[in-house]
């Protein structure tokens, strides 16, 4: 039993843990994977029963649906995964929760690593998963019933219908996959500084954040003097929408960083 | 061993719970851990399985600190808190996810526990009532077969045939290269288990003694009538007369332990037990 | 089983077992059970009944085979009644005779009084 013994990180007992945290919470994860994907699905029946009519007479309609979904599961996709990592520390919420991740034999990282992989990563597949199932459904769906629309996949717009130019490319592929990470990165970091009710208190920090933000940028900073962003070249503007992305990037990481040292150093008090 | 060396601790800065606290306590042993609600014996519990973190000094087990639970420590402790949850899956399927983190683990042990309590082993955990859930998790506790196994109040919420169940059942589980540590308030629930006492009582430890050496210092006896003795340390007034503990000469047979005697004797004149007692060194007991 | 404050806790499981002895429980030579299943049986610690043992060895009751265990003797009722015989008429029997005076019940009283009662026992057996 030299697994065990082992005050390393070890992958095969991170598994062991993993496959502990897993079989003792399955009915509580399926049950919210569950209520996720169901109210995805809920969205998307609504969005396409609200959107597609039979047109008689006119064929290769647009698909607006798919337009409106992108920016739709975009939104939802974000809150999701944020309500995902702000249970991460959901365990250390109570005491008798606290006494099981402190006794479980581990390294702290292994003992973080299995939250992150259900909460962080596993999440994110599963939203991936699910968005890509229920659009699968809705093409073929509307296919059938409403041959009369040109329909597309969330995917071929975001690829193929939006202007190509550089700045769209970096804003879609670079800082909203960036802006997202770091969503989940803030409420990861919540979760570990307060366990109970994170995502409302992240919500507050955001928009008291978000408003503070707004004050500076909009109000406070033009009365000195700053570039509007229209007078930026279009290099600048890309170079812009990449360095926001790489702050956020950086930013996320340190989020992360800061999570599992508030998650190691917790204490039963 | 457990060493705990020069500990202060407190919840929140102003009373300290423990200043400068050292304590050895050596295997093969069932030690009391004896207070007041309050006194801090949970918090003591707990810095011992290293999930408080003592504002000074330090607590060696195994040679590690465990504050670093390090998994070579905790694969060899087991906590019975007073409260505690457990999933809804049965014994058999908790065992199975468990048990690997435990090298000494045995499933036949479980199954014997498990036996001595009237639990099935492919029950589930979830359909049990508080008492049985207590007992189930004392069952897969034990069978883990720890070097430091702890148990906070685990008496608390038994009815009284599970009492006696679980009297028999850690009476049966004694080892040599064990150490079990029972706190409680309800000292009649365990004082026939123990053969070693530790009382806490304002920020200190008062006692930390084997009962042997603690009948060989002090006599323990109830009277009727008053007595006039110079020997006398100790009284107060029972239900069965007055209870009385006197220094012990060496030609004087040997009494039973009163721990509830002694244990107020502790509460009202802790210095004059610590200077009695002090002599005393476990290192060398048996 | 329920242990008074008055004597030793090692004497009264030492007791329990000669009273075991007597009503042949525990046959002659056959083997005492182990320390772990007493001090479950008795709810105490290992400790107390290795003195019960100790003390019922030193009077003659149980015997040692080293590496087997403790084993009742051949003659362990006979042992426990001349004890329990001892200890009557040392205590308890000048309690009874203390009673008897207090009462002022004779010396003959006492007599017909006693042949009543195995005459009773005898009829009931």
């Amino acid at each position: 039993m030299d697994i065990i013994r082992n005050d390393n990180f070890s992958f095969l007992r991170m598994f062991m843990l993993l496959k502990r945290e897993w079989t003792a919470n399955r009915s509580k994860l399926l049950m919210q994977g569950g209520i996720l994907v169901g109210i995805l699905a809920m969205i998307y029946f609504f969005v396409i029963q609200s959107s597609y009519e039979d047109d008689y007479g006119v064929s290769n309609l647009d698909d607006d649906a798919a337009y409106i979904l992108v920016f739709v599961m975009a939104f939802c996709a974000n809150v999701a995964a944020e309500i995902s990592a702000s249970l991460i520390c959901n365990n250390l919420a109570s005491k008798s929760g606290k006494i099981n991740s402190f006794m479980s034999v581990g390294t702290p990282l292994e003992k973080y690593a299995v939250r992150f992989i259900i909460y962080i990563l596993g999440a994110v597949i599963l939203l991936f998963l699910a968005i890509f199932i229920l659009d699968f459904i809705r093409i073929c769906y509307v296919s059938i019933a409403y041959p009369n629309y040109d329909v597309k996949s969330i995917y071929t717009v975001i690829c193929m219908e939006f202007p190509h130019d550089a700045s769209y490319s970096i804003a879609m592929f670079l800082l909203a996959p960036s802006a997202f990470i770091f969503n989940q990165a803030f409420f990861t970091l919540m979760s570990s500084i307060t366990p109970t009710y994170t995502f409302i208190k992240g919500f507050a920090v955001s928009l008291a954040i978000g408003v503070v933000a707004n004050l500076f940028f909009i109000v406070v900073l033009p009365l000195f003097y700053w570039i509007p962003l229209t007078k930026l070249t279009d290099t600048g503007f890309c170079a812009l929408l990449i360095f926001a992305s790489v702050m956020l990037l950086i930013t996320a990481a340190v989020f992360h960083i800061i999570a599992y040292y508030k998650f190691k150093e917790t204490d039963l008090r | 061993m457990i060493k705990v060396k020069n500990i202060t601790f407190s919840y929140n800065g102003f009373m300290p719970i423990f200043r400068n606290l050292n304590l050895d306590i050596q295997e093969g042993g069932i030690y009391g851990l004896l207070g007041q609600n309050g006194a801090g014996k949970s918090t003591l519990l707990h810095l011992m399985c290293g999930m408080l973190t003592p504002d000074d000094g330090e607590i060696i087990f195994n040679d590690k600190n465990v504050r670093l639970r390090l998994p070579s420590t905790l694969c060899d402790t087991f906590i019975v808190p007073e409260e505690f949850d457990l999933p809804a899956i049965t014994m058999a399927e908790y065992c199975k996810i468990n048990a690997p983190f435990y090298p000494k683990f045995s499933v036949d042990d479980l199954k014997a526990n498990l036996a001595m309590f009237d639990l099935d082993y492919e029950g589930n955990l979830a359909a049990l009532s508080m008492g049985q859930k207590k007992k189930a998790f004392m069952c897969f506790a034990l069978a883990c077969n720890t070097k430091l196994l702890i148990m906070d109040e685990p008496t608390n919420g038994l009815d009284i045939p599970s009492k006696v169940q679980f009297r028999r059942f850690i009476a049966s589980h004694m080892t040599d290269d064990r150490i079990i540590i029972i706190s409680t308030h309800q000292v009649h629930d365990i004082e026939l288990l123990l053969d070693h006492i530790i009382v806490i009582n304002g920020n200190d430890v008062v006692i930390n003694s084997t009962i042997n050496s603690i009948c060989s210092k002090l006599n323990f006896y109830t009277s009727l009538e008053p007595i006039d003795e110079t020997k006398v340390v100790f009284s107060s007034k029972t239900l069965g007369g007055i209870a009385y503990i006197s220094l012990r000469n060496d030609s004087d047979e040997e009494s039973e332990l009163n721990l509830e005697s002694l244990f107020q004797f502790c509460l009202t004149q802790p210095e004059m037990v610590k200077a009695i007692l002090s002599d005393n060194k476990p290192n060398n007991e048996q | 089983m329920n242990y008074s404050s008055n004597k030793a806790i090692y004497l009264q499981i030492a007791d329990n077992i000669c009273d075991k002895v007597i009503s042949g429980e525990f046959e002659p030579l056959a083997r005492v059970p182990s320390v772990r299943e007493l001090s479950a049986a008795y709810e105490v610690n290992v400790n107390t009944v290795m003195r019960s043992i100790d003390y019922l060895a030193a009077n003659g009751i149980i015997y040692n085979q080293r590496g087997i265990g403790y084993f009742l003797c051949d003659n362990a009722k006979e042992k426990v009644l001349n004890i329990k015989r001892e200890s009557f008429l040392k205590g308890e029997i000048r309690y009874f005779f203390r009673q008897i005076q207090l009462l002022g019940i004779d010396g003959e009283q006492l007599q017909s009084l006693y042949n009543q009662f195995i005459n009773e026992t005898n009829n009931q057996q």
